[in-house]
């Protein structure tokens, strides 16, 4: 017999001792005073046991409940859910999430930039630039814009690159150039002022040539679009700093320097494919560090692309093979935005 | 309180951090297979768990909500909100066709923020109104009156007066709404009731005020150089090649950073302030009188210790904090007097169908 039991009928909070009989179809719920309730077993629900070991039992669309010990319940009410299943379920929707957290964060990124047509990269990369050139000047001098066109041109057949690759050059004083989706590249008028030649233009050129080559753009937003997704899903939202986006965003961080490092190896092959010195890359390297002193390993952490030492040491290149621009070129490109 | 019930408090929390951590993983991995969609489910999970280790005279609670409930109150938010801006959008075609004028054009977009914003300040009264319809005791259900578009409404112009005032109503603001929130609230056949006096809060305001301008005025002097530095790149392209761009990037993360947490530390005695206040003057029914014991430092060190678990697990250690936190509130909520089962009737408020839509669209859900 159930020890116990008790029943609340849902009108007052008062407390009814109770009997539970179990029929083929029925609970019956009785009291002192004969039945207070009988239930259909189809729409039973019981809750998790509390730590005194009491179930509570209801019914859909009754107003009442029931307390009762839940070694009371019959059998199949209370069975204990194919235990050792349960367990194994669970270690494989853990090995299915860690999966799918892979997937999403390593191998879905390329896959899904393969998979947008040129048409929509191209729509995405011209949004993009207007935004990156913004209120800057694009500077447009014809000998100088051709000259890097012939350069980027041999740059791209030797990395097998189909499309025509855009390049814009803008007036700002950042030593900058960056590649968006679409085989564009922008080029900061701050970095023809910082490197001392012109291989070390090309060097800089290659290795962006590098990211479009393996549309690294588009993959980079399909990547952080994953981490997104994963980090709101585990977000917990304290209202003043979210944590585990944060957390992905350094995540994100560290895929993006292996993709600097690859288009860094890449740029130096395209260099030396096209027969041009290759050496250009380190040699820029060496000038930024100069320049600018070496960055700490706690920002390099934080950075989205790797140590320029590292970066010079891995890098090295070659000197034997062609310069990149006649002196002619060179004046012409420098002249782009109207200051040398 | 008597004797009696110091030895045995009216209220306890008896949950253990690792079933909390049993369900906190399930859900977790749950929560990536689905691609967060058993949000809602996990949120019941949690629910149903606390709720059962909190009783009451020795009675537990019950949580009878389900995660059903809750997406489909999600879905009905999106279809709500999608409808409206589409039905807005329309509207605007319509009239624009017709007038030709773009002001005109401009009214049902702007009717549209306004319902909007109502909306979602009326979220938590309706969110409330769920949770309560679906908390359980002996039986017993809570229940809510009112709209909560009158809450929104009321919330949205005290928020515009809180704006003109440059903050100072915010302690009067705060006491109207908690009045709205609780006298609007019921458990069972028993109202509960709140009248807070703004005056009482103001002295701790005002100095809890100067504080954070304070802190923002140190902060910004130490910080100058680099939030200088980096307006120029305020909107920076993808990437910046630049280290002096990524250091003034850091610096502005932590000026933020330091900003919002030394605000909530400073705002801790006037918090302990504004909780004793409102659980003090609360009654339920002529039955129960509640209280609390917070005081500043306690809720400064729990705020502290729940931040210093979150960082350093990186919010793997959530589930600590929701028991510290249940364990707190456990602690710190007194309650005197007695509920006499027989008397306390069943609640006349219709349940809710459906629950926190709203806000789980416009504020990605509660804290558990």
């Amino acid at each position: 017999m159930p020890t116990g039991t008790r029943y609340y009928d849902g009108h007052t909070a008062a407390p009814h001792v109770a009997t539970l009989r179990w029929s083929e179809a029925f609970l019956s719920i009785d009291g002192v005073e004969g039945e207070l309730a009988a239930w259909p077993r189809a729409r039973l629900i019981v809750s998790e046991p509390d730590p005194e070991g009491r179930v509570a039992l209801a019914c859909k669309g009754e107003p009442g409940r029931v307390l009762t010990d839940a070694f009371a319940l019959p059998v199949q009410m209370t069975a204990p859910r194919r235990q050792r299943w349960h367990y194994l379920g669970w270690i494989t929707i853990g090995v299915a999430a860690l999966a799918l957290a892979f997937v999403l964060v390593v191998r879905l990124p390329a896959a899904g930039a393969a998979l947008v047509p040129r048409s929509a990269e191209n729509r995405l990369g011209e949004m993009v630039e207007s935004v990156v050139v913004g209120k800057h000047r694009v500077c447009r001098n014809d000998d100088g814009q051709r000259a890097l066109e012939q350069l980027e041109a041999r740059l791209a057949h030797a990395a097998g690159i189909a499309q025509p690759v855009r390049v814009v050059v803008i007036d700002s004083k950042a030593v900058n150039a960056l590649t968006l989706p679409g085989a564009r590249m922008i080029i900061m008028r701050g970095l023809f002022q910082q490197v001392s030649n012109p291989d070390q233009l090309a060097g800089v050129m290659a290795h962006e040539t590098g990211h479009i080559a393996r549309r690294d753009p588009l993959t980079a937003l399909f990547r952080s679009a994953g981490i997104t997704l994963i980090s709101t899903t585990l977000g917990i939202h304290l209202g003043f700093a979210d944590v585990s986006s944060l957390a992905g965003r350094l995540v994100g961080l560290s895929y993006s320097r292996d993709m600097e490092r690859l288009a860094d190896a890449n740029g130096v092959a395209y260099l030396q494919a096209s027969g041009l010195r290759s050496d250009g890359l380190a040699a820029f390297f060496a000038l930024t560090e100069k320049r600018s002193g070496s960055a700490s390993g706690a920002i390099e952490f934080l950075s989205d692309h790797p140590r320029t030492l590292d970066r010079e040491a891995r890098n090295q290149g070659s000197p034997v093979g062609g310069s990149a621009l006649t002196a002619q070129q060179w004046v012409a490109v420098r002249a782009m935005c109207g200051k040398s | 309180m008597n004797s009696l019930d110091q030895k045995q408090p009216l209220l306890s929390y008896d949950g253990k951090v690792g079933e909390l951590y049993g369900i906190f993983i399930k859900n977790l991995l749950l929560q990536i297979i689905t691609l967060g969609i058993y949000r809602f489910w996990a949120t019941t999970n949690t629910r149903r768990y606390i709720w059962s280790r909190m009783r009451f005279q020795g009675e537990r609670f019950e949580y009878t909500g389900t995660g059903g409930e809750l997406f489909k109150g999600f879905l009905l938010a999106i279809a709500i909100i999608f409808g409206a801006i589409v039905g807005a959008g329309i509207l605007s075609a319509i009239l624009r066709a017709i007038t030709g004028s773009a002001a005109l054009a401009l009214v049902p977009i702007i009717v549209l923020y306004i319902v909007i914003a109502v909306i979602a300040a009326g979220a938590y009264f309706s969110a409330q109104r769920y949770r309560l319809s679906r908390t359980q005791w002996c039986g017993i259900r809570g229940g809510m009156t009112g709209s909560s578009w009158v809450y929104g409404a009321y919330a949205l112009l005290y928020g515009l007066l809180c704006i003109v005032t440059l903050g100072q109503m915010v302690p009067w603001v705060s006491m109207r709404l908690a009045e709205r929130r609780i006298n609007a609230s019921s458990f069972g056949s028993l109202p509960f009731h709140f009248e807070g006096r703004a005056r009482a809060l103001y002295g701790a305001f005002v100095g809890t005020f100067l504080g954070v301008v304070a802190l923002f005025v140190v902060l910004g002097a130490v910080f100058l150089k680099s939030i200088m530095a980096f307006l120029p790149i305020g909107h920076a392209p993808l990437k910046a090649h630049d280290p002096a761009a990524f250091a003034a990037f850091g610096s502005i993360f932590l000026f933020y950073v330091l900003f919002i947490v030394g605000a909530l530390l400073i705002q801790c005695f006037y918090l302990a302030l504004v909780t004793r206040h409102v659980m003090g003057n609360t009654t339920l029914g002529t039955q129960l009188r509640f209280g609390s014991s917070i005081t500043a430092g306690r809720l400064l060190g729990m705020m502290l210790g729940n931040l210093a678990i979150i960082v350093f697990t990186l919010g793997l250690g959530f589930p600590i904090v929701l028991h510290r936190v249940m364990r707190f509130a456990a602690d710190t909520l007194q309650v005197s007097g007695q509920l006499d089962p027989q008397t306390l009737g069943q609640s006349d408020q219709q349940p809710p169908r459906t629950g926190e839509g709203m806000l789980n669209l416009l504020d990605h859900g509660g804290a558990f």
